[in-house]
């Protein structure tokens, strides 16, 4: 039993540091904060919150550079990081650090939507297969930042504009445009998005801001229709 | 003085044979179609053991192919644009994947399933490579956004962004040693960076292009550092102090990837000129020309090198296979 109690004892000195060391360490979060649009950077407050939902830090980011640093953070945990700024969209993001027992820097950038009547948010992926108005799979994962955009900001109402792939027959690229359009809306309905809150919008002829490349300019790419949600109101 | 002319000439004639017996006895490869992606195909990746190659299409699929049979094992699906580049994981477990849709995705070779999704360029992402450790916990990843990501692969957490390019980042190459990443911009240069937590600064910028940077790509050793550009040019550096050691113009038009081998001298180099060239990098001299009459993306060849594979702009993967050999001990990996 007094042995028992000795090995214990030792394994209690060994292991300890180790933990000891593990509860001391802090790791910090930094990157960039710039506007979704211009690409220019930002200076608003970025709040961090534990998994307990309590704010544990609120640092801001440079207004030239666009930098934020937050520190005294825990490594192996998960933290939501937030930012409510008057002239942006409220978003946040979840950022899980890796375990370690040496100090170490993260990154995250963050791009803010302006919260503007007009604002022009381009799908950064093809949602959509060539030719084609049913949302393809895997398309719910990168969707999902969305829903969570539209959720955390309940006054903004937004209109779908949806792209044809080719100048081709203007009625044809209608129907397309429309039906994909229309498969977007339902998508955001089917989860928790207020259907009066979108509207859709389709077109005959191909995005003027983004067309199909030609010649040389098309080597390596393969093109299909864009898609836009614009914030009409708020 | 006529004596020193006709010296001249049998030393020029004999240097000139030498060349041509070297190009034509020792190397002959056949060219085969092994397979097809419904687009383009943008990039192709041998794995460690030259048990499996990968590549990664405008079709927005990844496809696992065997060796040395070049028989189609597996489509991988879940990107949603293209996918510019693929890169196995140092103990051939994952594959990483970076796309238009701004994401890089890891996946689990033998299964293809896929493991993670790793979202936070604002951009393409163009390249990916995985650190080539036993443990392959890391990926660097690089964007048209200009930065370059380090991601720990178990976690899904960006490591490190490093910023300092200014255009579009390429093509990413992680050093076999660990300890650099290197990295291929529209700027023309190349960076090298430290792959610890603390640095963020580029340790060397390598200037020596005249056009875009496409692709980067350390030797085995990870003395020697090689990339091409949008001329058609490769250039071959000092890893250790970012000097040239040799510049030639290899190709016609955009050569947009190269591939070393194990002896870290030859080179093996696809383009859209539609040629694959494998080269003596101390030459520079040509070992061996095929014309696919399609342009190539990418190449990249076993460790023999008794297998080339070339990734078609017309959705084909070719593989060459060597028909004629002579004591070659080449040993070749991307």
């Amino acid at each position: 039993m007094k042995n028992l109690k000795y090995i214990a004892l030792i394994l209690v000195l060994l292991i300890a540091p180790e933990m000891n060391a593990q509860m001391r360490t802090v790791v910090s979060l930094t990157g960039v904060v710039l506007d979704a649009i211009s690409k220019q950077p930002i200076g608003v407050n970025v709040e961090i919150y534990d998994s307990g939902n309590k704010r544990v830090q609120k640092v801001t980011s440079n207004a030239k550079t666009g930098v934020y640093f937050a520190t005294s953070l825990k490594p192996g945990e998960t933290y939501e990081v937030r930012i409510a700024e008057f002239n942006y969209m409220r978003q946040s993001v979840v950022v899980s650090f890796p375990k370690t027992d040496k100090y170490a820097e993260f990154s995250r950038d963050l791009t803010l939507i302006p919260k503007k009547s007009g604002t022009k948010i381009e799908l950064p992926f093809k949602a959509f297969g060539l030719h084609k108005s049913t949302l393809k799979f895997g398309s719910n994962v990168l969707l999902q930042d969305f829903i969570n955009l539209f959720k955390g900001n309940l006054t903004v109402n937004f209109k779908i504009i949806s792209f044809p792939d080719e100048i081709g027959d203007p009625n044809q690229n209608m129907q397309l445009t429309q039906a994909r359009a229309e498969s977007l809306r339902h998508f955001f309905i089917d989860n928790g998005i207020q259907a009066n809150r979108i509207s859709t919008m389709g077109n005959n002829t191909t995005d003027p801001n983004n067309p199909p490349p030609t010649g040389n300019a098309s080597k390596g790419k393969r093109y299909t229709g864009t898609c836009y949600l614009v914030i009409e109101e708020f | 003085m006529r004596f020193s002319t006709i010296y001249s000439f049998i030393l020029i004639a004999i240097f000139v044979l030498s060349g041509s017996r070297a190009v034509s006895e020792e190397l002959n490869y056949k060219s085969e179609i092994s397979g097809k992606h419904e687009d383009e195909v943008m990039a192709v990746f041998v794995n460690e053991d030259d048990t499996k190659f990968a590549t990664s299409s405008l079709d927005e699929t990844i496809k696992i192919w065997s060796l040395p049979e070049g028989k189609e094992l597996r489509t991988l699906k879940g990107h949603l644009g293209a996918v510019y580049n693929i890169s196995f994981s140092g103990n051939d477990k994952f594959l990483a994947s970076g796309s238009e849709d701004w994401t890089v995705r890891i996946w689990d070779v033998e299964t293809g399933e896929q493991l993670k999704v790793l979202q936070g360029h604002t951009a393409p992402v163009i390249g990916v490579y995985f650190s080539q450790d036993d443990e392959s916990s890391l990926v660097a990843s690089t964007s048209f956004d200009k930065t370059v990501k380090l991601w720990d692969v178990a976690s899904g957490t960006e490591i490190k962004t490093l910023r300092g390019h200014t255009q579009p980042t390429n093509n990413v190459a992680y050093s076999y040693d660990g300890k650099t990443i290197a990295t291929a911009s529209d700027d023309s240069t190349i960076r090298v960076w430290s792959t610890d937590f603390e640095t963020a600064a580029p340790l060397m910028v390598l200037r020596g292009h005249n056009a875009p940077v496409l692709t980067v790509l350390y030797s085995f050793d990870s003395k020697r550092i090689v990339s091409s550009d949008s001329d058609g040019f490769i250039v071959i550096w000092d890893a250790a102090n970012g000097e040239i050691m040799r510049k030639f113009k290899a190709h016609t038009d955009i050569t947009q990837d190269v591939s070393f081998a194990g002896d870290n001298r030859t080179i093996l180099s696809g383009s859209l000129d539609h040629h694959v060239r494998l080269w003596d990098s101390d030459g520079p001299f040509l070992l061996f020309d095929a014309d696919l009459g399609v342009g190539v993306w990418s190449v990249d060849l076993v460790s023999d090198a008794s297998i080339l594979i070339a990734a078609c702009e017309d959705g084909t993967v070719r593989l060459l296979r060597k028909v004629e050999a002579k004591n070659s001990k080449k040993r070749g990996k991307k």
